[in-house]
């Protein structure tokens, strides 16, 4: 398969009055075409910071001080405003979290829609107004020709949703940045948009990179999977065998505290504690606080990602010693 | 939307009734009245002649209606009001009230749009250049000018602008009306205090819409500085600003007394404040109901405006 990200040694810090913020501390993966990867982690991991920095989409005080991301083979980190600018929406589009709010609201829904397409002279106006029409008929719009004239405020949650991913479809990007897609929709819309997002993965061809708290989400949609705590990468994976046997102890914490009503296997296990202030992370192993499996080093020493496996890494004192244990 | 605009004219006009109705008991509390203050109190026309006065006073009443009881007189009023007749003015007899305005209204509104839109074309883009760059030194530098335009009064900035024009650089004459550099000094003056308010909230407006989760969504999608903050911010940014806007030309429209003053503008100001002070009732209700109806209609003008600027307004009727 053809690579078309790989981004390397990223770091994201924030210069706040009170001390440096390492939100992205070095994460490095790979994304092949027409694969999808989800992002996985607590709030506040650095996952989203870790996707903007990749179209310099970070406000200040942000900054990204370190790393590289190649995407067919040129650096989008290195590149200048206008150059990153007819990236944006355009070879990579963005879906994000919240619909309600993503949204312009004193905007008709068509001028949305077609605003890529002519900011990128991709399409003409009135090609740009047939293509949009086109666009929300595909992912689900009922009488799209009508609704195209219409405002943010008379759609509904999930079908402003599903407004935002015709807009990120609209220039035929060839990698979507899905942040949290579902978080802010109802559970029987989260199923519909899903199977719509599949479906033009499908139908384009498109990678994706799909950040989600979900792991049902996450497994039914995604190739492989990243875990992320506090700024670094715990553990990368084809996702098929992480849902068989996660091997960072973080991993399997989030997986036993994901309700699945399928198995039905008693009480959750949540993870204790909080997740660490990225101001000061604690010294050795990010997670060794609130880890069931701790041992001396891990306070110590802060281990490497290291090859466990095909296309499998893990960044624990456990896997160095023992391989990936379960 | 026609059907609101016409609910909201009705409820004007009840307004306008009560406010009115309001003014006429009012008057009748403040100690004193015009003829006290104008022609008894001055000795040598009268002389202390009781039955002369008797008789000025009789016959000033008479013409004036106030012998009748209040509700008629009020009554009498309204019935002429609704035709915009408003009955001779006490200080200037042989004039009405309602040309009185017709003549200063004119000047005053054409003096007070042409400050509002001096204040919008310079107010406008300071507030977009120090949100755009909030923080750096052309902000503060913008935020400061903008501060001494709150502090000082408009009567203040026009003895200045006196200073200025007229004694050190000699190129205005201080004060008169006519000509188009008359114009200068007093829209300079009155300009000021609705300038600084546009600078402040459309940067604050700006800063906060710019923060938006769709401004974020547009810069996404490839969107230059010009299409992301002409095409997506800055509509969102006027809506509060309007809000500001509206009663600021209505204020200036009517309240500008002093400036008008200073440099000799024959506009309302002149004869609202002198109404007031001198007791001429005819023209005291007259100027409040007019004011409160400029005001009014101002008001009504904005929610129009917000209907073109914010379709979720617009829709729901």
């Amino acid at each position: 398969m053809e690579e078309l990200l790989r981004v390397t040694n990223l770091k994201t810090h924030f210069f706040r009055p009170d001390g440096v913020v390492r939100a992205v501390d070095g994460i490095s993966y790979t994304l092949n075409k027409g694969e999808s990867l989800a992002i996985m982690g607590e709030s506040g991991c650095g996952k989203s910071v870790g996707v903007m920095s990749l179209i310099q989409l970070v406000r200040k005080p942000g900054r990204i001080v370190e790393g590289q991301a190649l995407f067919e083979g040129r650096d989008l980190l290195k590149m200048g405003k206008e150059e990153i600018r007819q990236i944006r929406g355009h070879c990579i589009a963005m879906i994000f979290q919240d619909p309600m709010t993503s949204l312009n609201p004193t905007l008709t829904i068509g001028k949305q829609i077609t605003e890529p397409m002519l900011w990128h002279n991709y399409a003409g106006r009135q090609e740009a107004r047939e293509r949009a029409i086109k666009l929300l008929a595909a992912v689900g719009i009922p009488s799209p020709w009508q609704r195209f004239t219409e405002y943010p405020f008379q759609f509904s949650g999930g079908m402003k949703q599903r407004v935002m991913i015709a807009m990120a479809l609209a220039c035929e990007p060839r990698l979507i940045i899905a942040d949290e897609p579902t978080t802010a929709l109802d559970v029987t819309v989260q199923a519909q948009i899903i199977d719509l997002l599949r479906r033009m993965k499908e139908e384009t061809g498109t990678s994706v990179l799909m950040i989600t708290h979900d792991l049902g989400v996450a497994a039914d949609f995604c190739d492989k999977v990243m875990v992320m705590y506090a700024g670094r990468v715990a553990e990368q994976a084809p996702m098929d065998e992480f849902v068989e046997r996660p091997c960072h102890p973080y991993s399997r914490g989030l997986m036993n505290s994901t309700l699945d009503l399928g198995r039905l296997k008693g009480r959750l296990d949540p993870i204790p504690g909080a997740p660490p202030s990225l101001l000061n992370p604690p010294a050795g192993c990010r997670f060794h606080p609130r880890c069931s499996e701790a041992m001396a080093v891990c306070s110590e020493k802060e281990p490497e990602l290291v090859e466990v496996g095909p296309g499998r890494k893990v960044a624990c004192w456990t896997a160095e010693k023992e391989g990936c244990k379960n | 939307m026609l059907r609101s605009i016409g609910n909201r004219l009705g409820f004007i006009v009840l307004s306008l009734v009560v406010i009115s109705a309001l003014t006429f008991l009012l008057m009748q509390l403040a100690p004193g009245n015009f003829l006290e203050l104008n022609v008894i109190m001055r000795p040598e026309a009268l002389a202390g002649d009781t039955a002369r006065i008797r008789e000025v006073e009789a016959a000033f009443k008479a013409r004036y209606g106030l012998d009748k009881p209040l509700w008629q007189q009020y009554l009498t009023w309204l019935k002429g009001a609704v035709v915009f007749k408003f009955g001779p003015s006490f200080k200037y007899p042989t004039s009405n009230t309602e040309e009185l305005i017709a003549q200063g209204f004119p000047v005053s509104a054409s003096l007070a749009l042409a400050a509002t839109a001096v204040a919008i074309l310079v107010g406008l883009p300071m507030g977009i250049i120090a949100a755009l760059r909030p923080n750096s030194w052309i902000d503060y530098l913008i935020t400061f000018i903008s501060m001494i335009g709150v502090v000082i009064p408009n009567y203040v900035v026009a003895v200045f602008l006196i200073l200025l024009f007229s004694l050190w650089l000699k190129l205005l004459p201080t004060a008169g009306w006519g000509e188009w550099y008359h114009w200068i000094m007093p829209v300079l003056a009155l300009c000021l205090a609705p300038l600084t308010s546009i600078v402040r909230y459309m940067r604050t407006s700006l800063i906060d819409t710019l923060r938006q989760d769709y401004i974020r969504t547009a810069w996404a999608k490839g969107g230059t500085e010009r299409q992301v903050i002409f095409g997506h911010a800055l509509r969102n940014s006027l809506i509060p600003l309007i809000t500001v806007l509206g009663p600021q030309l209505g204020y200036l429209m009517v309240y500008s007394v002093l400036v008008e003053r200073f440099f000799l503008v024959p506009g309302l100001g002149a004869y609202f404040a002198s109404a007031a002070l001198e007791r001429d009732y005819p023209m005291l209700v007259a100027s409040v109901t007019f004011f409160a109806a400029v005001i009014m209609v101002i008001n009504l003008l904005v929610d129009i405006t917000y209907r073109f600027l914010d379709p979720r307004i617009r829709y729901e009727g």
